[in-house]
């Protein structure tokens, strides 16, 4: 996905081998790898960053072998 | 079937747990259950098969849908072992705020959208101080009158007038889960014990309200814990029973427990109907790591009924999967209630 930070811990890429689940929402921010406040609900979640504030977003898992639906 | 004793009809166990159940309306003892268990891999489909027939003779085809939400996320006192709510480890499960009401009746509206008839309010908490209470007590009323669907709430330990109160506003099913065999229990929770656990249980059916009380597989329990858990379940004698597998959670003790295999899933949710024969048994937490493509056999081996969409803090499949595996299924959707 190119982010700058992994979703799963918030490392930087050189430092995660991809540590991120498709049955996680998003934990950390992928531009600064800030802690992520992430509410789930039955039909998406919402990801809001503690450091540069951005808010991210998605659904549910993928179907095998998709691609997350996130933002 | 693999070549096993007989009764004395003749019959193999499998064979002779599906008349029992079916035919003669028998529960199965812990014994033939345990028997059952030790069955070998190559019978889990003609196990399944059983169980499937259990499931329609008791409660017909119809599955119930039901939607859950975390209000209150992380923070929890608690210790309980594969949580990531728990404060007491390390996760990236952190604490938020209580949900407003409006945020809740949002998610109450999307999840009736599903075709969901039950909608399960959760709280990250050993159980509700007054403030929680005054909360559910507004909250509860105004989704049931705004929404129209039924109610759940998850709120931990309650005392029998907070267990009063809840059924006053309407609370419909109060879920609070065993999780684990007796003998186990301590392993995995060591802040609260099982028999807080089994009273409120009790609490909940005393005052009127249906008990769903859940369970987890795939901590380190043996079969016969599992069985132990099945006589323990029947005692506290619930109206849904939802079946979780481990997820195993980055952070907690747990973590690196490996998953459930997918025939072992197969097998113990057959094992859940035949000595439950008359419950909501739903499918919850851990089904698509656990089970993948074989979610459609599980539908054919005991359960009626499903969390759909995304769980409290992990994401669940598609809603619109598990529909078009319902239709693919012929099963219809609609409410249900524990047959006697």
């Amino acid at each position: 996905m190119g982010a700058a930070f992994c979703t799963g811990c918030g490392r930087p890429p050189a430092a995660c081998g991809g540590c991120a689940r498709p049955s996680d929402p998003w934990r950390y921010c992928p531009d600064c790898g800030r802690w992520l406040a992430v509410q789930v609900t039955p039909t998406g979640w919402v990801g809001r960053c503690r450091g540069c504030g951005a808010e991210h977003h998605g659904s549910h898992q993928p179907p095998a072998g998709g691609a997350p639906v996130t933002g | 079937m693999s070549g096993v004793a007989t009764d004395r009809h003749g019959d193999d166990p499998i064979s002779a747990a599906r008349r029992a159940l079916v035919d003669e309306r028998r529960q199965l003892t812990l014994d033939e259950l345990a028997a059952l268990a030790a069955l070998p891999d190559e019978d889990v489909p003609a196990l399944a098969e059983a169980a499937h027939a259990v499931r329609v003779a008791w409660c017909g085809d119809t599955v119930e849908i039901e939607g859950i939400l975390s209000a209150k996320t992380g923070g929890c006192p608690e210790d309980c072992h594969f949580c990531s709510q728990s404060s007491r480890f390390e996760t990236p499960v952190k604490a938020l705020p209580l949900l407003s009401d409006d945020e809740v009746l949002r998610a109450a509206r999307e999840t009736a959208e599903l075709g969901a008839s039950e909608f399960c309010i959760v709280y990250a908490v050993r159980g509700p101080d007054e403030r929680l209470m005054a909360h559910l007590e507004r909250l509860v009323p105004l989704v049931r009158r705004e929404v129209g669907i039924n109610v759940a709430v998850s709120a931990g330990i309650l005392t029998e007038d907070q267990a009063a109160r809840l059924r006053g506003v309407g609370v419909h099913r109060y879920n609070h889960n065993l999780e684990t065999a007796r003998s186990f229990f301590g392993r995995v929770v060591t802040t609260h014990t099982w028999e807080e656990r089994f009273e409120t249980c009790r609490l909940v059916r005393e005052h009127g309200m249906e008990l769903c009380c859940g369970v987890l597989l795939g901590m380190g329990e043996t079969d016969e814990q599992r069985i132990e858990l099945l006589g323990q379940l029947r005692e506290v004698d619930p109206a849904e029973v939802p079946v979780n597998f481990l997820d195993p959670r980055p952070g907690t003790p747990l973590a690196d427990r490996p998953l459930v295999a997918a025939m072992e899933a197969i097998r113990w949710i057959a094992l859940f109907r035949l000595a439950l024969p008359g419950v909501i048994l739903r499918y919850a937490g851990g089904r698509e790591v656990t089970l993948g493509d074989l979610q459609e056999m599980g539908m054919t081996a005991g359960i009626n009924a499903l969390i759909t969409g995304n769980y409290l803090t992990t994401l669940g499949r598609s809603p619109q999967e598990d529909i078009v595996m319902l239709k693919g299924l012929k099963m219809p959707i609609g409410t249900l209630s524990k047959v006697i």
